[in-house]
């Protein structure tokens, strides 16, 4: 019992409430049996979801914050339709709420519950905050009146944000909050209400209640919570958005060193050096902000793929990297996985002539693996969301349903492992002639396996045959994509990174890469084998990312808080000639796995130690131990690059 | 002309400004006790068995072409003063037979660094030297009887070429191993300060011992000897001294 309550003790609330619905969920395993954990959990209010009147269940506390009032209320669950999904894994267009008061929301969407709600919501708090008058000033005037103070603005984002988790949303963004936020703080200035160290407490407060809930908030692990800022950014083909708030966002949120919220920044070759040097020393400090997002390549594969530019310019993520428009947008980037090792092993199963015939025999599979998923997805109906629909297509007054993007989106897993594992086999059946292809899967003595693993070429290296190998198996799926995109509404988006790369390897058999029986993928753009940082950035950067392959292509490397933090501007030059190049989001681990393996054994060392996840970061102490020593083994990889 | 490497290593950071792929060349004149690549000291081909029992080698044998080509791999790198170091082992006793590499590098604005003992005859020095931006240069033992007793050198070599690139006004820039029982004393010291006003206007690093060559010690059946490395504060201190 005390097993399952410690697992249970660090499952994320809504993996929690999924244990609810869900009978495989509801069982845990204890390392014998599965146990019924229901009995273990807390009790909750369930509210109808379509009836918004019910969200009096929820009775408001006072918070212990002198500048906002930001409350969650974590027993409240909701009752969601078995039959359609709810929107969520975006950023709000948060513009909304700035520009209007809620009465004028209201007679502007006279239809949407959702106004009546703030409205509602908004009027109950203030009766909540007793004695914190500025508070209560900016909920009052959010009522009646445009926003005012940088600090109010940062009040009513936190609202809206409040009532989106409230209101079932999972996985809420927050936006492009240096665009937003700047005007308000220049005029501040100006008037002298504020200085530049107010805003940074401003800032800070707010930060900190948004992470206050995060185990709540989160979906799979804790820290998954999809609470990304965007920052920084192409306006146009030749200006990038840098404003006072861009690096003091980032270097506010890295001092709270907490592993969430969390920075993508918009990063360009047009970009001022001084910011990614900014960048560069705030990511040194190992929270995992900011992750960099390459506009030079995103936004014309955007436009290519059917964006109009004036929404590409202005894309944000979901929660990991996914790119989105902002506000006109209801793309769902994260629906399905195309597992590239499932296919290749179905593939093995065949009768195979040659090396020709098996790469042809494998992309078939992949293709029909393709377009089983995509069958999956496209079936799936969403509910109708007065929530999201006041902040996506507000101009046209519709329902989210009909937003003027809905698009859908598929990541990929395996795919590092499908390369490595062909590799192998060319090498060992078809040049060398060791083995037979027959006798290379049956083959399970670890010697011949650590072999397999520790073979020289490796997805990752930037040498011509691996790069096109890799963007052959891609354009697999991209080619029957686009098809299906060009008679389409509904396009469909692919990616090389996918979150699942851990979930996906423990449903899938061993490969000839060397990995054997359940064992996760290699995670995104890396490389299983020690290699140089500007060997795998070489490689990315040749990687095709044309037609549909947009939905988040993240290279992944660890380094020592050593190496970064002692070589800062080399470390900026490394990126910047990254952007350069061409690729397209990076992010990196700054832990040491020195420490990795201390914290393992006695996690009271380390409490507030920050790990990057897949595209969120993470306390370590709350990982599974599985997924402990899968980081471990990576930091060391890279770590013995440099060795 | 083949050259015989040891390793290309891309991406390093530590042998020069910017970001840099250094090559380590086989065979050194020199036999410092507390040397950490004792696959550099000859140049030959080393097979070993690594701790898997897999049949590995030390060195490699590369054409002009094909080193070209794997330090143009990070040329777009090697904007911010980046570039290739030739490090080893002792590179001047390649180079000069590889000078088509520097001429080659030269043309295309690649910055050269060099890590050496300058432990050679002056010969191999002369025709490479134009090519090379910065000279990175140890120093060791400097007291000419005991650096040809313990380093198994004579002297004259280190000297005669330091004048010479003194002599051109390049830039050096000098290193100093700290070992105890070898340089580590405050006479030394002194001699070593005594060369850094002399030649060079740059800051001299210095660094301690350290055991991390073990490994290939073990991996090539020579018999190891462990050094103590030197504490942090210590070489803080020295690094201060040496530089004021
Ligand atoms: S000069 Fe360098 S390579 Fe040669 S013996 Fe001394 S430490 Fe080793």
């Amino acid at each position: 019992m005390k097993k399952i309550k410690k697992i249970l003790k660090k499952l994320p609330i809504t993996r929690k409430i999924k244990t609810i619905f869900n009978y495989t969920e509801r069982h845990i395993y204890d390392g014998n049996k599965y146990i019924n954990v229901i009995k273990y959990l807390p009790k909750f209010k369930t509210i109808n979801i379509s009836n918004y009147s019910n969200y009096k269940k929820i009775k408001y506390k006072q918070i212990e914050n002198n500048y906002f009032y930001y409350y969650i209320d974590e027993q409240v669950i909701y009752n969601y339709s078995k039959e359609t999904n709810v929107y969520e894994n975006f950023s709000l267009d948060y513009g909304i709420i700035l520009e209007n008061s809620l009465l004028e929301l209201n007679t502007k969407y006279h239809d949407n519950l959702a106004t009546n709600l703030f409205i509602q919501e908004c009027k109950r708090i203030i009766k909540t905050l007793e004695g914190k008058e500025t508070i209560k000033s900016n909920f009052a005037n959010m009522l009646n009146g445009e926003c005012q103070t940088f600090e109010e603005a940062i009040q009513r984002i936190l609202f809206a944000n409040q009532i989106a988790w409230q209101t079932g949303h999972k996985l809420i963004g927050l936006g492009r909050l240096d665009i937003l936020l700047e005007k308000y703080y220049q005029k501040d200035l100006k008037d002298k209400i504020i200085t530049k160290q107010k805003a940074v407490t401003l800032l800070q407060n707010a930060f900190s209640l948004l992470h206050k809930n995060y185990k709540f908030k989160s979906s799979s692990i804790a820290g998954d919570t999809g609470q990304v800022i965007i920052l920084g950014g192409l306006t146009d083909k030749d200006s990038y958005f840098n404003g006072d708030l861009t690096s003091l966002i980032m270097e506010s949120l890295v001092e709270l060193n907490l592993p969430d919220p969390k920075v993508v920044l918009r990063v360009s070759s047009k970009m001022p050096l001084e910011l990614l040097e900014c960048a560069t020393k705030c990511m040194s400090k190992g929270t995992g902000t900011p992750l960099f997002s390459n506009d030079d390549v995103i936004i014309p594969s955007m436009i290519n793929f059917g964006y109009e530019e004036k929404d590409a310019y202005n894309y944000s993520t979901s929660a990991c990297w996914e790119v989105i428009p902002l506000a006109v947008a209801s793309d769902q980037n994260n629906l399905e996985n195309i597992n590239f090792i499932e296919s290749l092993n179905k593939t093995l199963n065949e009768n195979i002539n040659n090396f020709d015939d098996l790469l042809n025999k494998y992309k078939n599979n992949i293709l029909n693996q393709t377009k089983e998923v995509i069958g999956k997805i496209t079936n799936i109906a969403y509910k109708k969301d007065f929530f999201m629909s006041l902040f996506i297509n507000v101009d046209k007054n519709t329902d989210v349903v009909n937003a003027k993007y809905n698009n859908l989106g598929v990541l990929t897993v395996g795919i590092s492992n499908a390369v490595n594992a062909i590799l192998n086999i060319k090498k060992y059946v078809y040049e060398e002639k060791k083995y037979t292809l027959k006798e290379m899967i049956e083959n399970t003595d670890e010697k011949f396996l650590s072999m397999l693993k520790n073979d020289n070429n490796k997805f990752g290296n930037d040498e011509e045959e691996i790069i096109c190998l890799t963007n052959d198996l891609m354009s697999v799926c991209a080619e029957y994509i686009k098809e299906y995109n060009s008679c389409n509404d509904k396009k469909i988006k692919i990616g090389y990174s996918s979150p699942n790369y851990l979930s996906k390897g423990q449903t899938t058999r061993a490969s000839l890469d060397g990995r054997k029986d359940f064992e996760p993928f290699n995670v995104h753009i890396s490389c299983s084998k020690p290699i140089p940082y500007t060997e795998l950035l070489n490689f990315a950067s040749k990687l095709d990312y044309s037609g549909p392959i947009i939905n988040g292509n993240v290279v992944d490397f660890s380094v020592t808080p050593d190496m970064i933090n002692n070589n800062i501007k080399k470390f900026t030059t490394l990126f910047s000639s990254s952007i350069k190049k061409g690729v397209y989001q990076l992010q990196v681990n700054v832990v040491s796995s020195d420490t990795l393996i201390k914290a393992k054994k006695d996690p009271t060392l380390f409490p507030n130690l920050i790990v990057r996840v897949w595209g969120f970061s993470a306390y370590f102490n709350d990982l599974t131990e599985e997924y402990k020593d899968l980081l471990i083994e990576r930091t060391r990889n890279y770590e013995l690059a440099y060795k | 002309m083949n050259l015989l490497i040891s390793n290309v290593q891309r991406f390093s950071l530590h042998d020069g400004p910017g970001i840099r792929t250094t090559v380590f060349f086989m065979g050194c004149p020199l036999r410092c006790p507390w040397c950490c690549n004792p696959e550099n000291l000859t140049k030959e081909i080393k097979k070993y068995k690594d701790i898997n029992g897999e049949e590995k080698v030390y060195g490699k044998e590369y054409t002009i072409d094909e080193l070209e080509q794997l330090i143009l791999k990070d040329f777009d790198y090697y904007s911010d003063n980046g570039g290739v170091t030739y490090s080893g082992g002792e590179p001047l006793l390649q180079l000069k037979e590889g000078k088509e590499l520097l001429v080659r590098m030269k043309e295309r604005g690649i910055s050269q660094c060099i890590e050496t003992s300058l432990s050679v005859p002056i010969e191999l020095l002369e025709p490479i030297v134009d090519y090379i931006d910065i000279f990175y240069v140890d120093l060791k033992i400097m007291d000419e009887k005991k650096y040809e007793e313990k380093l198994k050198r004579a002297f004259i070599y280190f000297k005669n070429n330091l004048d010479f690139l003194h002599s051109k006004n390049k830039k050096i820039c000098f290193r100093v191993p700290i070992v105890d029982n070898f340089t580590n004393n405050e006479e030394n010291l002194k001699k070593v300060k005594e060369y850094i006003l002399k030649y060079s206007n740059e800051k001299a690093t210095v660094f301690s011992v350290h055991n991390m060559g073990k490994i290939k010690y073990q991996n090539l059946n020579i018999p190891y000897k462990e050094f103590s490395p030197i504490p942090k504060e210590q070489i803080e201190k020295i690094e201060k001294y040496l530089n004021e």
